[in-house]
């Protein structure tokens, strides 16, 4: 082992170099670990919860039948009253609804993208029937906002058939809808007829955005579509 | 006789524009439903005035219903096709009026479904800002990345210099 000893000083610089390599390392890997786990990514709706758009003419009776002994009963409705709030439990969203009408161009007016009390909110569409009237009423909210990251539906695409959105209206009733599907279209192939248009039963479409984002007109390139049919009523 | 009739029409049609103006039309100037919808909105609001004056003298009314359909007709060539299917109709009830078949509950019902149509959507919501999509914190990650190539480096070259100095020695 001779000149080892001697060599003291480069073997001390060999164990620092080592010590800041693995250091690095495990910081870099650190950083890149947090990184990967701070993605969000608004879940996509697939096949699975395509469903059926239009609801049964006529609907099992919920809760106050068991599952065994369901009735059929025509679709319920409710007398107009404005929307005050919506809740979608799946989801995790409570949120009180915004009154959005028409842009020039005929396309819904949406909640601003940058002013973060109003973008966290859903809107509901006030030229469209009131939740639980006949006809396809129509609520929006962001998937996300321009910089604040997550909105109200950002989780939007994870409802499946079968989850509940409860709508509070102005006369203290719950209006009680099932999500029959939940869907992804292209804007550019957007279904308006299928989405806005008038139905014979009492509908709610939630809808946000989805899909690819395209940067250069900075848009989504789909929208997700929930449709949903009222099943019942409750006191606030 | 004549005078007569066309004393009717005039009433009956002036009655029926301002029937058909207020249950229909009122709602699309709330709506705002695109360019289009608020120049016919505007229109209908010309016929409304200006017909029941024009209804005493045929040709006037005539040629008065036949530059308004016109108009209408340009004014919806670029509105969604519900718009365009609704005017349309009204259209022609409006020319049958202009010779004498007035159908008041038909127009009103014509001015109902243009409001209606100019308050259905015409396209997606623009409805996400784009904060979460794509890759998140590009800042993080060239760090993080950096850091770990760094460190890699720092290693192989503390060997490289390592089995130099053995082959050396």
């Amino acid at each position: 082992m001779p000149g080892r000893l001697g060599r003291g000083g480069w073997v001390t610089g060999r164990m620092v170099a080592t010590a800041a390599g693995v250091v690095l390392i495990a910081g870099g890997g650190s950083v890149l670990g947090v990184a990967a786990a701070a993605q969000q990514h608004a879940p996509q709706p697939g096949p699975d919860q395509a469903g059926v758009i239009a609801a049964p003419a006529r609907t099992p009776a919920p809760r106050s039948t068991t599952a065994r002994g369901t009735t059929a009963r025509p679709s319920p409705t409710l007398a107009r009253s404005l929307p005050v709030s919506i809740s979608i439990p799946a989801i995790g969203v409570r949120s009180r609804l915004l009154y959005v009408g028409l842009n020039r161009n005929g396309t819904i007016q949406v909640p601003p993208l940058n002013d973060p009390p109003l973008t966290n909110e859903a809107a509901w569409y006030k030229y469209s029937p009131t939740p639980g009237q006949v006809g396809s009423s129509i609520i929006e909210g962001h998937v996300d906002s321009a910089r604040y990251g997550p909105s109200v539906f950002f989780r939007l695409g994870a409802l499946k058939p079968g989850n509940q959105v409860d709508v509070t209206l102005a006369d203290h009733q719950v209006a009680v809808f099932r999500v029959t599907a939940v869907r992804m279209y292209p804007k550019s192939h957007f279904p308006t007829s299928t989405v806005y248009g008038n139905t014979d039963y009492a509908a709610l479409r939630l809808i946000t955005c989805g899909g690819s984002f395209d940067y250069q007109t900075r848009s989504y390139r789909s929208n997700i579509v929930a449709f949903a049919s009222l099943v019942s009523a409750h006191p606030a | 006789m004549k005078r007569a009739l066309m004393g009717t029409a005039g009433l009956v049609l002036g009655t029926g524009a301002l029937v058909f103006s207020g249950a229909g039309i009122a709602s699309a100037q709330t709506a705002s439903g695109g360019a289009a919808c608020q120049q016919i909105e505007s229109t209908l609001s010309s016929i409304q005035s200006t017909l029941p004056q024009a209804a005493s003298n045929p040709s006037a009314l005539s040629s008065k219903i036949g530059t308004f359909a016109s108009q209408l007709g340009q004014e919806s060539a670029s509105a969604s096709p519900a718009v365009k299917s609704a005017v349309n109709t009204f259209i022609g009830d409006l020319k049958a009026a202009g010779s004498g078949h007035v159908n008041v509950s038909k127009l009103t019902s014509d001015a109902n479904a243009i409001g209606a149509a100019c308050k259905t959507p015409s396209g997606a919501p623009a409805t996400g800002g784009g904060s979460t999509a794509g890759v998140q914190d590009p800042v993080l990650f060239g760090l993080g990345g950096a850091a770990l190539l760094a460190g890699v480096g720092v290693i192989g070259l503390g060997r490289r210099n390592r089995s130099r100095s053995s082959a050396r020695s």
